[in-house]
């Protein structure tokens, strides 16, 4: 894969196909591999968020959060700034085609997927601090369970505080914390699960440094 | 790549996860108050304040007679009023903030102070 394959292109069309009036000037916006695979790992997890709205739900905000598999994908096999691209792109893009965007739902689930990936970007340093220690030192690694798990929780923390705060600040609320926390705890070991399934059947990867470099 | 399943830090990740939802259940399912204040209205009017902390039985005067509320274990309830349904009574104990047991015929209502007591939803 070559990064640095810049390819200028005006969205495909020829230049005398633009309208110019006198004084315009073309603006070209150069596409690299890394938009690619941020636009397809975004699309893959749109089309997840959004066919997940169709799975019955026995509490609100009880979802399998399926599409945060293609976060944890983009994190480890990109990095953490290309997972936040990926997950911040669903979350609006999802968004809109659902017809919820800046509405209460929209807040809900941009706050747990802040929340998510503050949380993701602290356990990926933490690996690279183990890495960077070298082996033989006793350093606690954290896998793809360890991954989804954590970023569920957060999800859920973050969602469930964003709504105390901001839509229903009634103490009873916190009643349901519990049963929210269960479900993101199950959910968050079964992505992760799915994520280690999808790894064995990808090629090895690690992140390079020249996959967050855009234009 | 990853062929293992779990990892070092995974274990720990799991036992803290587990550690703090079974936290979660023991904290806010448990039945005791998160504020320590109940107040008493009586015709919509103030009454008074209880300390929830403090076991005590408080005899209200209402419209129909006098109403009983006790206050035990960081909760509060009806347990005599002058109603015919006794719903007052059957609503038990209140505990959570913004929780409420009212005595309709006697004008009498419970409630228990939240942290922000200005809003129960906001909507947009």
């Amino acid at each position: 894969m070559d990064t640095n394959d810049k390819v200028d292109r005006v969205a495909g069309l020829p230049e005398s196909a633009i309208p110019m009036l006198p004084g315009m000037l073309p603006v070209t916006l150069p596409v690299t591999q890394g938009d690619h695979i941020i636009a397809g790992l975004a699309a893959l997890a749109i089309l997840i968020h959004v066919a997940e709205t169709a799975i019955p739900s026995p509490l609100p905000g009880v979802k399998p959060g399926l599409a945060n598999v293609i976060t944890l994908l983009a994190l480890l096999q990109y990095g953490w700034s290309v997972a936040c691209w990926v997950a911040l792109l669903r979350v609006v893009v999802g968004s809109i085609v659902l017809g919820t965007f800046l509405g209460p739902p929209f807040f809900l689930s941009m706050s747990g997927t802040l929340g998510s990936l503050l949380v993701l970007g602290l356990a990926w340093k933490w690996n690279e601090c183990c890495t960077s220690l070298g082996a033989g030192v006793g350093c606690l690694r954290f896998g793809p369970l360890g991954f989804a798990l954590m970023a569920a929780m957060a999800h859920m923390y973050g969602q469930f505080y964003a709504a105390y705060w901001f839509f229903i600040p009634h103490d009873g609320l916190f009643t349901l914390l519990p049963l929210l926390l269960t479900s993101s705890v199950v959910f968050g070991l079964l992505s992760g699960a799915i994520v280690l399934l999808v790894l064995r059947s990808l090629p090895q990867r690690t992140p390079q440094k020249a996959d967050h470099e855009s234009n | 790549m990853q062929t293992t399943w779990l990892r070092p830090g995974d274990y720990i990740a799991i036992v803290a996860a587990l550690a703090l939802l079974v936290a979660s259940y023991a904290v806010y399912w448990s039945g005791l108050s998160q504020t320590a204040l109940a107040e008493i209205r009586v015709e919509g009017k103030h009454w008074g304040h209880l300390d929830l902390f403090v076991n005590q039985t408080v005899t209200v005067h209402g419209k129909l007679g006098d109403s009983v509320i006790e206050v035990a274990g960081g909760r509060a309830r009806f347990i005599h009023s002058p109603c015919t349904n006794k719903l007052c009574i059957r609503q038990g104990w209140v505990h959570h903030g913004g929780e409420t047991a009212v005595c309709l015929p006697n004008t009498v209502t419970l409630q228990i102070l939240s942290n922000d007591p200005r809003f129960d939803v906001i909507n947009f």
